[in-house]
């Protein structure tokens, strides 16, 4: 079954925007981290984001793995840029699906826009690396630069960011899924068993706090002994 | 319980459940055995211990991997959901219980039987961690969709296959469930529900949502995106609640334990949060009872009464009084007792258990239980007697910044009765001595009045101008010294132009009765006993200390709107100015401002309405937003019985009132009057005795102007016309007085005086004032006099300026309800005439007629005469002032002559 499948987001053009332009969110941020590391030429960077903002750029479509955009839609030199993501490979979407699943709140955070640094810590953990490093990204452009990125590929890098911060449902279609593939995964996940109870929850919690303690125990007998009296008062406080 | 024996072997003794198994450790004097709770502490230090038993090791060692295991999350319940029990354990998991068993066991105990109590204990402990029993957590509660049967689902899954309109818009609310094992830790769970957006009633617990697979059906009838939409809605809720992010962070956000100080958030927080986006809670029924303070104001000891005096008040609000405040919860119809207040005080959890039923209490609820009773340990329940009669006003009593509702004892409640009912009840008799048939509602003035200085308080008369205030108060006068009420003299205070006034009303109506002016350089209080005495705002600010020193039975305010601000100098040393009771007079609508309200009720009795800023505060700001009718309405009932204020248009008073009533103004003259009048005699006067009979009459009808002139205004008299108009003559200040209360009635005047030179002074003293005017004269012609009485009859202005000869005739000023004489005109009937411009048939509103008398002067003296001989007057005065020039040098002298008031 094809999981990438679906119709491509697409982002209406941005307009002329003056003044920094900022991503606001943490993963928008990082984004732009990871483009930055793919520059040859640094000094790149002040004319990519000036060409991001300034609304040359056409709509931008993202699709399953890629983002593409025209510049200077309608005139002579127009060109088609583009950005290849690495998509995740299948294991790795399996485990970033099962930590997804683990918490109610992972996918109610995505329905509202925002995209919790523990899901994406727990995925990473479990060999499932959502954001792309430097070496996830590839443009391509119609220029005749001789290195990519080129500025109008940058401005799109810095525009995808923007798009990025408000929905991260697009960070996940560029690394291979859709929301709706992704949501059909959670569903029917089979090593997503039903959750612990609350108590479970909260005893495995004490545990570790007793756990703790024990490792630091003092070895008395507990004859007139203040730590000892101590000790059994902050296990039992756990209990 | 620091000391346990761990030398010597110890013996796990396993029971069901789990949690209840038990440890015994023997030492060389004794063995002791201990529950897991208390265990479980030693047995995760034992390791430490070189010198253990093996068996404590074994044991300890247990305890450790069942921690491991805990933590690790390796619990679930048992078959019959009645225990938490280690598992289902991993090969690794396997591993270590073997390992461990092996390496503890010991010739007596082979490594089979060390494994038993291995596993044993693991259960024992992880039962124990688990804080609440497993058997709580079933699905007991009301209201829950029953368990379908493995049948039922299959039934639903084939009525779904075609079934296409699921819901997929949902919205959450949460249900509370408190089983009594998590009561007893003061705890209870929350269970988030997920309803139909437009069904409200089709709901399932969203574990239900979540725990249906896609292949299983949707018995609920709840489409798979209802659970991501639940999902947002469940963190939306977390978003005004934190506490709630736990669920959030549960795979299945069935449900969440509350401790203690969870549930006060919940109960503090979390509610309010909660509704404002549209989450509801739901509780068990019963849990959440709820607690209506009830309060009662009672007296709690009277300064023992005289014998004989009448039972109600003086004693009630003497300064022995003391009332007792007693606050307390009710639960339904009935009040906690004194342990259940204390228990609810004491209590740590929002969890109680109260008349054998569990309750979740708001903190806040605790808190004010607490606070009374802190209050009634310090004593200090006790309350003032204004705080006392004003919680028994409006049956509400603030504590602790909220209004509660509080009910009054029956001696207090009979007092509150007889204050509310004061201006009611019949009519006393007249006060003998009054010599003047007071009107019913008159006399109902002095019957109210009576009734509240006799309980001590103080009132605010606050009828319409021209409806008697003074004579009512005359009456009070009179009456508290028949009724031996009164141990001092009654002091007036009024504005400087009234002085006139009161002394001859007093004169008039209480003939016989002591009135002395504290007033000018030579004042004095030497052997006031009783009587009037008479002072102005301004001495009585000055000298406030003479004031001060007498033991007043009776202040009274006139024209009290002069201490309305009460930061004023005039009104705090008033309020030094001690006495038995204080009356407040006042003939502008006080009522409409509330902090000028405040400020003369609260002279008249103090404290009754609160600090200012308190008043402000409960009553005044919240009212003039206007959002609580019932607290208008509480406030009305709290001042109604302090303010009496009739008006001329009141059925019950318009027909007892004249078409007409006229008043003298009686004003004095100023120095500078005085030194005007006094010369202008002197020099006239020798002219005219030396004049021939052609010269002479010239001069006496210059004298007579003159004078005229110079009572109504030096600058009239030396006609500077631009010259300085405030404080140069006692008829300006009467007529800002005058003018200050009709127009704050509404009403309109007119404004007779019979010089144009005076009418511009007036014009523009009035312009000055920001009080619009229209100003007719003999020499205004006829389009524009038109004109003029029509705008004055369309209400264009309230103050028509008249000369009087242009006032007479042909002009119908019926809109007016006032009219003011600033001077004589020594022909009745040109007054008269003037008058009636005002007062004519049809005309439905009373007029009032003020006329303004400079006292001892020749205006004085010609009213006089105008009252008392009618007859001759008008034979002499018929002809208007010439027939004055007929009068001989010794009656002119006497007729011209300035008599100084009466000190």
């Amino acid at each position: 079954m094809d999981r990438s499948g679906g119709d491509p987001l697409v982002y209406p053009r941005v307009g002329r925007v003056r003044g920094a332009a900022r991503s606001t969110s943490w993963w928008g941020t990082a984004w732009v981290r990871s483009c930055e590391e793919t520059v040859y030429e640094p000094s790149d960077l002040i004319p990519g984001r000036a060409l991001a903002r300034s609304g040359r750029l056409g709509p931008v479509m993202v699709l399953a793995g890629m983002a593409s955009a025209v510049l200077d839609a309608g005139s002579p030199t127009a060109l088609i840029v583009q950005v290849r993501v690495e998509r995740m490979t299948d294991p790795a979407w399996a485990g970033f699906v099962t930590e997804l699943g683990r918490e109610a709140g992972h996918v109610a955070a995505l329905e509202s826009g925002d995209l919790p640094t523990a899901l994406v810590e727990a995925a990473d953990a479990s060999g499932a690396e959502l954001l792309p490093g430097p070496g996830d990204i590839e443009t391509a452009c119609e220029c005749d630069a001789w290195a990519q990125p080129c500025i109008h590929a940058l401005g799109l890098l810095y525009q995808l960011a923007w798009h990025l911060d408000g929905d991260p449902y697009a960070l996940m279609l560029l690394r291979g899924r859709t929301r709706d593939a992704l949501l059909e995964a959670v569903e029917s996940d089979p090593s997503a068993a039903p959750g612990l109870d609350e108590e479970a929850d909260d005893a495995a919690r004490r545990a570790r706090e007793i756990l703790g303690l024990a490792d630091e125990a003092p070895a008395g007998h507990g004859l007139a002994d203040a730590s000892v009296a101590a000790y059994d008062e902050a296990v039992s406080r756990l209990l | 319980m620091s000391f346990v024996p761990l030398q010597g072997p110890a013996t796990l003794h396993l029971a069901d459940p789990p949690r209840d198994s038990e440890i015994e450790f023997t030492g060389p004097q004794r063995s002791l055995r201990m529950p897991m709770r208390g265990a479980i502490p030693v047995l995760t230090r034992a390791m430490r211990t070189a010198d253990a038993h093996a068996s404590v090791s074994l044991l300890g060692a247990g305890t450790l991997l069942a921690m491991k295991l805990v933590a690790a999350g390796r619990l679930h319940r048992d078959a019959g959901d009645t225990a938490w029990l280690v598992g289902p354990l991993g090969p690794e998991d396997e591993d270590r219980v073997r390992t461990l068993a092996e390496a503890r066991a010991k010739p007596e105990l082979d490594a089979g039987r060390a494994e038993e109590i291995l596993r044993g204990l693991l259960d024992a402990v992880a039962d124990t961690m688990t804080r609440q029993p497993a058997a709580a957590s079933q699905r007991t509660w009301v209201g829950a969709a029953p368990q379908r049967t493995a049948t039922e689902r299959l039934a639903d899954r084939a009525a779904e296959a075609d079934a296409t309109d699921l819901v997929t818009e949902v919205f959450v609310s949460l249900r509370i469930e408190a089983p009594e094992e998590l009561l007893l830790g003061g705890q209870v769970s929350v269970v988030p529900q997920v309803h139909e957006l437009d069904a409200a009633t089709h709901v399932v617990d969203a574990s239900e949502l979540w725990l249906t697979a896609s292949d299983q059906g949707h018995g609920h009838g709840f489409a798979r995106t209802a659970k991501v939409s639940a999902g947002v809605a469940l963190r939306r809720a977390a978003g005004a609640w934190p506490v709630l992010d736990r669920l959030l962070r549960r795979q299945v956000p069935d449900r969440l334990v509350l401790d203690s100080d969870e549930l006060a958030d919940l109960l503090e927080q979390g509610l309010g949060a909660l509704a404002a986006i549209g989450v509801d809670v739901y509780w068990p029924r019963g849990l959440r009872q709820e607690f209506v303070p009830q309060a009662r104001v009672e007296v709690s000891s009277t300064a023992p009464r005289d014998a004989g005096e009448e039972p109600l008040m003086t004693g009630l609000f003497g300064p022995d009084a003391l009332f007792s405040f007693d606050w307390r919860l009710a639960l339904g119809p009935d009040p906690l007792t004194d342990q259940e207040m204390a228990a609810l005080a004491e209590a740590t959890s929002p969890v109680i258990k109260l008349r054998d039923n569990w309750m979740v209490i708001d903190p806040a609820t605790a808190r004010r239980a607490r606070t009374a009773i802190g209050r009634e340990r310090r004593g200090s329940n006790r309350i003032k007697p204004v705080d006392a009669l004003r919680a028994a006003l409006t049956g509400t009593v603030e504590v602790d910044g909220a209004p509660v509702e509080v009910h009054a004892g029956a001696t207090l409640e009979r007092f509150r009765d007889r204050i509310v009912d004061a201006s009611t009840v019949s009519p006393m008799p007249p006060p003998p001595g009054l010599a003047a048939t007071l009107r019913e509602y008159q006399l109902r003035g002095v019957t109210w009045l009576a009734e509240l200085t006799g309980a001590g308080l103080g009132a605010c008369l606050a009828d319409d101008m021209g409806l008697g205030k003074t004579v009512t108060l005359i009456g009070l006068h009179l009456h508290r010294r028949d009724r031996a009420l009164a141990t001092g003299p009654t002091l007036v205070v009024c504005p400087a132009s009234l002085l006139g006034n009161w002394e001859q009303e007093i004169r008039r109506f209480a003939p016989g009765v002591p009135v002395r002016r504290f007033h000018g350089a030579r004042r004095d209080l030497a052997g006031v006993s009783d009587g009037f005495v008479l002072t102005t705002y301004q001495t009585m600010r000055a000298d406030h200390a003479s004031l001060g020193a007498v033991s007043w039975d009776l202040v009274v305010a006139d024209e009290a709107q002069h201490i309305k601000n009460p930061n004023s100098s005039t009104a705090r040393n008033l309020r030094l100015v001690d006495s038995r009771c204080r009356v407040a007079l006042t003939g502008t609508p006080v009522e409409n401002n509330l902090t000028e309200l405040w400020a003369i009720l609260d002279w008249a009795t103090p404290g009754l309405l609160g600090s200012r800023n308190a008043f402000r505060k409960a009553w005044a700001a919240p009212i003039e937003s206007g959002v609580d009718p019932a607290l208008a309405r509480r406030f009305a009932q709290l001042v109604e019985p302090f303010l009496l204020r009739r008006r001329k248009s009141d059925p019950g008073i318009a027909p007892e009132l004249p078409a007409k009533t006229e008043t003298d103004q009686v004003v004095g003259l100023t120095q500078e009057q005085v030194v005007l009048y006094e010369s202008l005699v002197r020099t006239s006067m020798e002219r005219i005795e030396s004049a021939d009979e052609d010269a002479r009459r010239g001069l006496v009808l210059a004298l007579l102007t003159g004078l005229k002139q110079i009572c109504n205004h030096p600058a009239h008299y030396l006609r500077q016309e631009n010259g300085r108009i405030k404080g140069r003559s006692a008829k300006i200040d009467l007529l800002d007085e005058l003018l200050g209360t009709i127009l704050a009635e509404g009403g309109t005047v007119l404004l007779f005086t019979q010089y144009v030179a005076m009418a511009r002074l007036l014009e523009r003293h009035l312009a000055d004032a920001g009080i619009p005017t229209l100003f007719l004269h003999g020499g205004t012609p006829v389009p524009a006099r038109e004109r003029m009485v029509a705008d004055f009859q369309d209400g264009g202005a309230p103050v028509f300026l008249l000369s009087l000869k242009a006032g007479g005739t042909g002009l119908n000023l019926t809109r007016a309800d006032h009219v003011i004489h600033v001077d004589r005109w020594w022909n009745p009937a040109v007054e008269d005439q003037a008058t009636d411009r005002a007062h004519r048939i049809g005309q439905t509103r009373a007029v009032q007629v003020h006329r303004f008398v400079t006292e001892g002067t020749i205006e004085q003296k010609i009213g006089d005469l105008l009252t008392r001989k009618r007859g001759l007057a008008d034979a002499v005065l018929g002809a208007g002032e010439t027939a004055l020039t007929e009068l001989s040098n010794a009656e002119l002298r006497d007729l011209v002559t300035l008599r100084t008031p009466h000190g």
